[in-house]
């Protein structure tokens, strides 16, 4: 330039990490998944149940009498 | 339930029988104190204390946290007779929670959806298992086949009513009783009672009525007890309305409900009368009432743990994230030892971001001796992603060892999702496949094998996958998305189209499915 001062080139970055670049579309996997936690009453009643369904089995299914 | 048929323990020579009895009560050891009570009975049948000791002991028994119990039975989701408006709006209603980030909601591509279109929450109590209906506008049948189905998909677990599970459980007090109880029949037949002589005494009744509402689950004839016993006390005793409330609110009478719990709250402020007025609330679909009502309840008991939980469930259920964490930590700040908050901050920790901190929770879950599949699982995966891969394997195999069946599919899916992040596809390969030998209907597995199928190039076996959760599972958007990824990619734009639509509806900021749909619209604008 006239004046001889430095002159700054600009610079477009076409790449990299300044330069937003839309990916290609990829496929996505669903997410890892954290338990829930029981609380006290479901797991209480989940037991209770379950006991149920022991006492079930345990019960004789017809009305006759034992020999 | 345990307690029943069990041998009377030895009373030592000279100490009373009754005072042993006593002694186990207060120890919870209610099998021992039957079988004393029973014997006591035998010998001198109108001992009323041995009567009340044995009620109280066989009701403590069974007894259950009711105001726990919130679930929605079928016919209460489908013939809401209580709805106010058909479309609400947006955070009025717990049918149509806050969506988006406003609201500090959750963003669907970090946290995965339950069905009813919340995010997936780190505590499981007897009413976050079933989705309410009627949520996503997803009408017809659509909602009828959410409203039959249980929580987890496949398991077709609803109560027709909201009674319904107690129900099941006073047929099992009922079962127990006839197999083990004295005599072969329950302790007290209910209805041939002369109520109206047990409303007089007031200690007695008290116990009668527990054990009718807990033991036997009969809200009919506890309904009765309590009436009577209101106006044997000329309608002063809060006791006897909160219970009258807990009646109504278990026949679905809720404005009846609602008028005998304010009426108990203004004779006497209590806690219970306060979350039992809020869940009233709740099931009349009105959240910010259930929230005022906590709220003035949590000025009146500023130290109450449950007051604030109860805020933050129904902040959840909203899906005001950001509101519902500030409460737990308040609820921590109060006990620090509550196991719920600090699930829900943990779930919250993980999927924002910060395994790490995750990790101190369940670390302190593990610590408050909580031992589960749940949580060693939980434990696991905050260690795989904060870096510390030598406890993670271990950890899942806890929980593989603590798991029964309905559970070891969601830790092989877990195992699975290690697997493949640490670049092992062959692992995560078998470890889906085992996910959905032991549960069928496991969702998520089947959309991560079929993104591993196309991996492998079988682009049929992938699509079979997509396709099948599309089926099971409607609210998912990452197999419609990988659906309509693989459509495009195959040249079949239409299907691609119409799969890309729905991965929208299922989450409507999904960024990548928009740009498919763009790409599509430009392809279709040149044909």
């Amino acid at each position: 330039m006239a004046d001889g001062r430095p002159v700054i080139q600009e610079v477009l970055p076409k790449a990299g990490l300044v330069y937003s670049e839309k990916g290609n579309l990829s496929e996505v996997l669903c997410k890892p998944k954290i338990m829930p936690i029981k609380s006290v009453t479901l797991e209480k009643i989940e037991q209770m149940e379950a006991n149920l369904v022991k006492i079930f089995a345990q019960a004789p299914r017809t009305a006759m009498p034992d020999m | 339930m345990a307690a029943m048929g069990e041998a009377a323990p030895e009373v030592p020579p000279g100490v009373d029988p009754l005072y042993v009895a006593i002694v186990r009560f207060n120890r919870r050891d209610y099998g021992a104190t039957i079988a004393l009570c029973t014997q006591l009975l035998d010998a001198q049948p109108y001992d009323q204390a041995a009567w009340f000791l044995k009620t109280r002991a066989l009701t403590m028994a069974v007894w259950i946290d009711d105001v726990e119990v919130d679930e929605e039975g079928v016919a209460d989701a489908l013939l809401d007779d209580n709805a106010t408006a058909s479309m609400p709006r947006p955070g009025t209603s717990l049918a149509r929670p806050m969506t988006g980030a406003a609201a500090g909601g959750v963003n669907a591509s970090v946290r995965p959806m339950s069905a009813s279109g919340r995010p997936t929450t780190g505590f499981a109590r007897p009413g976050t298992q079933s989705a309410r209906p009627g949520t996503q506008s997803r009408g017809g049948t659509a909602g009828l086949a959410a409203a039959m189905g249980g929580g987890r998909l496949g398991t077709a677990s609803r109560p027709m009513t909201s009674f319904g599970r107690l129900v099941r459980l006073g047929t099992a007090s009922l079962a127990a009783a006839a197999s083990g109880g004295a005599g072969g029949g329950p302790f007290i037949a209910v209805d041939r009672l002369d109520l109206r002589k047990y409303a007089e005494r007031p200690t007695l009744a008290r116990a009668l009525f527990d054990y009718i509402l807990y033991h036997d689950h009969n809200p009919k004839k506890a309904l009765e007890l309590a009436a009577l016993a209101t106006v044997a006390t000329d309608f002063g005793e809060w006791w006897w309305k909160e219970r009258l409330g807990k009646c109504y609110f278990q026949l679905g009478l809720l404005r009846d409900a609602e008028k005998q719990l304010r009426s108990s709250l203004a004779a006497q402020p209590t806690v219970l009368a306060t979350l039992e007025l809020a869940r009233v609330y709740l099931r009349l679909d009105q959240p910010n009432a259930a929230l005022d009502v906590y709220a003035k309840g949590a000025d009146a008991f500023p130290h109450d743990v449950s007051l604030v939980v109860g805020q933050a469930r129904t902040c959840d259920a909203l899906n005001e994230g950001g509101r519902a964490v500030a409460l737990y930590k308040r609820a921590l700040a109060l006990d620090a030892t509550h196991v719920e908050s600090l699930a829900c901050l943990a779930a919250h920790h993980f999927y924002t971001d910060q395994p790490e901190l995750a990790l101190r929770f369940f670390r302190r879950l593990l610590q408050l001796g909580v031992s589960s599949t749940a949580l060693w699982n939980n434990l696991a995966l905050s260690c795989f992603y904060s870096a510390q891969y030598d406890l993670c394997l271990a950890a899942f195999e806890r929980a593989l060892a603590l798991a029964d069946d309905g559970e070891a599919g969601d830790v092989w899916y877990n195992v699975g999702q290690v697997a493949i992040g640490i670049g092992d596809l062959g692992l995560a390969y078998q470890a889906f496949k085992v996910a959905i030998s032991v549960d069928t209907n496991h969702v998520e597995s089947y959309a991560n094998l079929g993104v591993l199928e196309l991996r492998k190039g079988n682009l049929d076996a992938a699509r079979a996958n997509f396709q099948t959760v599309h089926e099971m599972a409607p609210h998912m958007f990452e197999p419609f998305f990988n659906g309509a990824l693989l459509a495009f990619k195959l040249g079949d734009f239409q299907e691609a189209h119409d799969l890309a639509s729905k991965a929208i509806g299922a989450f409507p900021e999904h960024h990548d499915s928009h740009e498919l749909l763009r790409q599509l619209r430009q392809l279709f604008a040149h044909l």
